[in-house]
């Protein structure tokens, strides 16, 4: 073995792409069967050796492993994300509309939106999941109307329209494959309620900060550095990493809307405004899409059974 | 249950081995078949732990390195046989349809 070589820095820099927690439990274990398992004269890592370890290492990070303790991770943040999310939903509403009513003539429109996303609340707050699941279907498609038809909603519909799709393509996976509302009444604690000012917080000083500055750059920058700040509370507030995941997921919407049409990056391939176009659509919701997958894999993943 | 998985825990059936074992193993045991890769072994490992079918034998230091063995839990053991036993009853029941002359001797 060498220590310090080229080629142990070189592991040491793979092993960073497993979480903390694996490398200060087997680091220098692996580091050593790595080593040992090297042939002579090499000098760094090989191609199939560090795929594996970068593999590897980030599945864990998205507790993709078909560990007992990370299906049950997953199970357990869908529950606690159905009880969660639409109260985000209706909190960064109503903050929308105290920051952006008079700039909102259609007031009608407005306080229907509130009023379905209250419902939500109240459906998954009592437990019933389907006719959340029923309530959700009609927001979307209230929301997709309000984008498109219904004049006056503004600001509120663009952040609803990113964050709420977002949040409920995730409530939705979570009432589909999550032991439900029920379950994750008995999981939330009180951090999972005091994380939700500061990502509202983030989402509306993103929108405010948008549509006061010219070319927002700067609030693009603002808003990935909120979430980052939402996603160190969380942690503080030992809220899991799965959860943590599933909220940052939510604003993936709005960082992309905000770096393709603000920054004019990729509007030459996209017209973002044209909802009609599925890639648009599909890229536009690819992080709460591929979170939603992974967590509704993850939760409902059957033991496999190979023939050897 | 995966073929690596029952591979590792095959390797740790008769006694408590370390990493660099249970990979040196596995490829004897699948007679080359299968090489399993350090990345792969240790992820494996971590998660039989987490779901308490081996657990840590003991600890040493070689080389400056730490080298820590792992063995079956009681319940590693069970899961095992009752792997194993099935797959004797699939493949006897394989072998006996291949061969039916055989099977009635």
């Amino acid at each position: 073995m060498t220590g310090g070589t080229g080629l142990e820095r070189g592991y040491r820099r793979l092993l960073a792409c497993y979480p903390r927690r694996f490398r200060d439990e087997h680091g220098e274990e692996l580091l050593g069967v790595l080593l040992a398992s090297t042939s002579d004269g090499q000098h760094r890592p090989g191609l199939l050796e560090s795929a594996d370890l970068v593999w590897n290492g980030l599945g864990m990070r998205l507790h993709l492993d078909n560990s007992r303790s990370a299906r049950q991770g997953w199970s357990d943040a869908l529950a606690a994300y159905s009880l969660v999310g639409p109260v985000l939903l209706l909190l960064t509403t109503i903050t929308g509309i105290v920051l952006e009513l008079p700039i909102n003539p259609n007031p009608a429109a407005v306080m229907s939106l509130v009023a379905i996303e209250a419902v939500i609340v109240v459906l998954v707050m009592a437990g019933r999941r389907k006719t959340a699941l029923a309530a959700l279907a009609l927001s979307v498609a209230f929301l997709w109307l309000g984008a498109n038809r219904i004049p006056g909603l503004g600001l509120l519909v663009r952040l609803n329209l990113g964050a709420g799709l977002s949040v409920y393509l995730l409530e939705a996976a979570a009432l589909i494959a999550s032991p439900g509302p029920r379950h994750g009444r008995r999981l939330v604690h009180w951090g999972h309620w005091a994380v939700l000012p500061a990502a509202v917080a983030a989402q509306t000083c993103f929108v405010v900060m948008s549509d006061r500055v010219q070319g927002s750059l700067a609030a693009l920058g603002l808003l990935v550095i909120l979430i980052f700040a939402v996603n160190r509370l969380g942690q503080a507030l030992r809220l899991s990493r799965s959860f943590r995941l599933l909220l940052a997921a939510t604003f993936y919407p709005i960082v992309f809307w905000s770096a393709t049409l603000d920054l004019g990056g990729l509007r030459l391939l996209l017209d973002l405004n044209d909802l009609s176009y599925p890639s648009a659509l599909a890229l536009w919701f690819a992080g709460p899409l591929l979170c939603a997958a992974v967590a509704l894999s993850a939760a409902i993943r059957p033991r496999r059974h190979r023939i050897i | 249950m995966q073929e690596a998985t029952f591979l590792i825990l095959t390797a740790l059936a008769a006694r408590a081995q370390h990493g660099y074992g249970i990979l040196s193993d596995v490829q004897q045991i699948s007679r080359g078949r299968v090489r399993l890769r350090p990345g792969t072994l240790y992820t494996a490992l971590d998660r039989l732990r987490a779901d308490e079918l081996i657990e840590v034998d003991h600890e040493e230091v070689v080389e400056t390195r730490l080298r820590r063995y792992y063995r079956l839990t009681p319940a590693g053991s069970a899961r095992l046989a009752a792997e194993a036993a099935q797959l004797q009853a699939n493949a006897a029941v394989a072998l006996a349809r291949l061969n039916p002359a055989r099977g009635a001797t």
